[in-house]
């Protein structure tokens, strides 16, 4: 039994996807640099859901014969450059990290003392 | 020593250590005899006493908060090296598998301007599989060292200051990627023999397990494709 079609649910679901962002954004558990790629995709979506001729118009330019295997490599592909960004941030963030940790032991060393007064709980 | 005194160099050694409280001090003490350069211990956050007991053989100390594995604390004193002036940095492993006494060699070679970094070098040692890898990776690199994981190496002043780059950050070992960055630096690598011994205590950072020997085949192997001639 089908009660909806994928159009629907695309639909709502790029709303769902937006709202989630914007809550997430207002309690501060989401930097905005990051929300602007999922806020692109609920857009996406919604823009699909509403206008699902717009997808099969586009996947009889590429010679896709069925539709939503079109909306769903684009969205694996999305992903993958989603998921590949994650790892290239990751990598800097490491960078980042490495390079405070460093800097941190020299400047304890220069300052004997310092260290010990500002060793919080975690350490 | 009159070898770094005579031409008035400083030099400093040194030490990563993670966890080698059982070794670090006699370590220090043979290099204190061996040398009058200064040593500098990386502590890469050991759960033991090894910090204090490099501190009570005199040597100066650095502690990282988070583990950084070999590289990082070796480049940890490459960047102490840089900022208190140092002309000629030698780094050596804290297990004791290397000699005291090879230090001149190595620095001898930075010293007579022959070349920016020397590797004190062992073929002996290695294994087969060892031997192996290494050949592996010097095809793939078309580096023409023989020895490329030794930790005993001299860094003049220039190799010092490339050192320190970002680009050298996210490297996890002071073997084939440093070579690598080192040689497109422009800068000139040798190699000298020296002697080594077993360790005093512990087991290999690198080679301490099958799983820990395929992860670093498996990044030096991307590294050598992906950095080799750039």
């Amino acid at each position: 039994m089908r009660f909806f079609s994928y159009h629907f649910t695309s639909f709502v679901l790029g709303f769902i996807i937006a709202g989630v962002i914007i809550f997430l954004i207002r309690k501060d558990l989401l930097h905005t640099r990051h929300a602007s790629w999922w806020l692109l995709v609920a857009g996406g979506s919604i823009l699909f859901g509403a206008f699902p001729q717009l997808i099969n118009h586009i996947a009889g330019v590429f010679g896709v014969n069925y539709p939503p295997v079109l909306f769903i490599v684009v969205g694996i592909a999305l992903i993958l450059i989603k998921m590949l960004t994650m790892d290239i941030d990751r990598s800097e963030q490491e960078r980042r990290l490495r390079i405070l940790t460093q800097r941190l032991a020299l400047y304890e060393a220069e300052r004997p003392g310092v260290s010990e007064k500002e060793q919080g709980p975690d350490k | 020593m009159e070898f770094c005194d005579s031409i008035n160099k400083k030099l400093v050694v040194i030490i990563p250590a993670f966890n080698e409280e059982a070794s670090i001090k006699s370590v220090v003490g043979k290099i204190t005899a061996a040398t009058d350069g200064d040593i500098v211990v990386v502590n890469d956050a050991s759960i033991d006493r090894t910090a204090d007991a490099a501190q009570d053989a005199g040597a100066k100390v650095l502690s990282l908060s988070l583990r950084l594995g070999a590289w990082g604390a070796i480049r940890t004193g490459i960047y102490y090296a840089f900022r208190h002036d140092y002309h000629v940095a030698v780094t050596m492993d804290a297990d004791g598998q290397h000699i005291a006494d090879s230090i001149q060699s190595v620095v001898a070679q930075i010293e007579s301007n022959h070349a920016d970094v020397v590797i004190g070098s062992c073929i002996n040692r290695g294994s087969p599989a060892r031997k192996l890898i290494w050949n592996i990776f010097r095809i793939m690199t078309g580096l023409e060292i023989r020895d490329l994981t030794s930790g005993l190496r001299a860094y003049n002043r220039d190799a010092i200051s490339a050192l320190i780059s970002k680009d050298t950050v996210l490297f996890d070992y002071q073997d084939v990627g440093v070579l690598l960055f080192l040689r497109k630096m422009g800068l000139r690598i040798t190699e000298v023999p020296v002697d080594m011994v077993s360790r005093i205590s512990g087991h290999s950072r690198v080679f301490s397990s099958w799983c820990d020997i395929l992860g670093y085949l498996l990044t030096t192997g991307i590294l050598c494709i992906s950095r080799t001639k750039q």
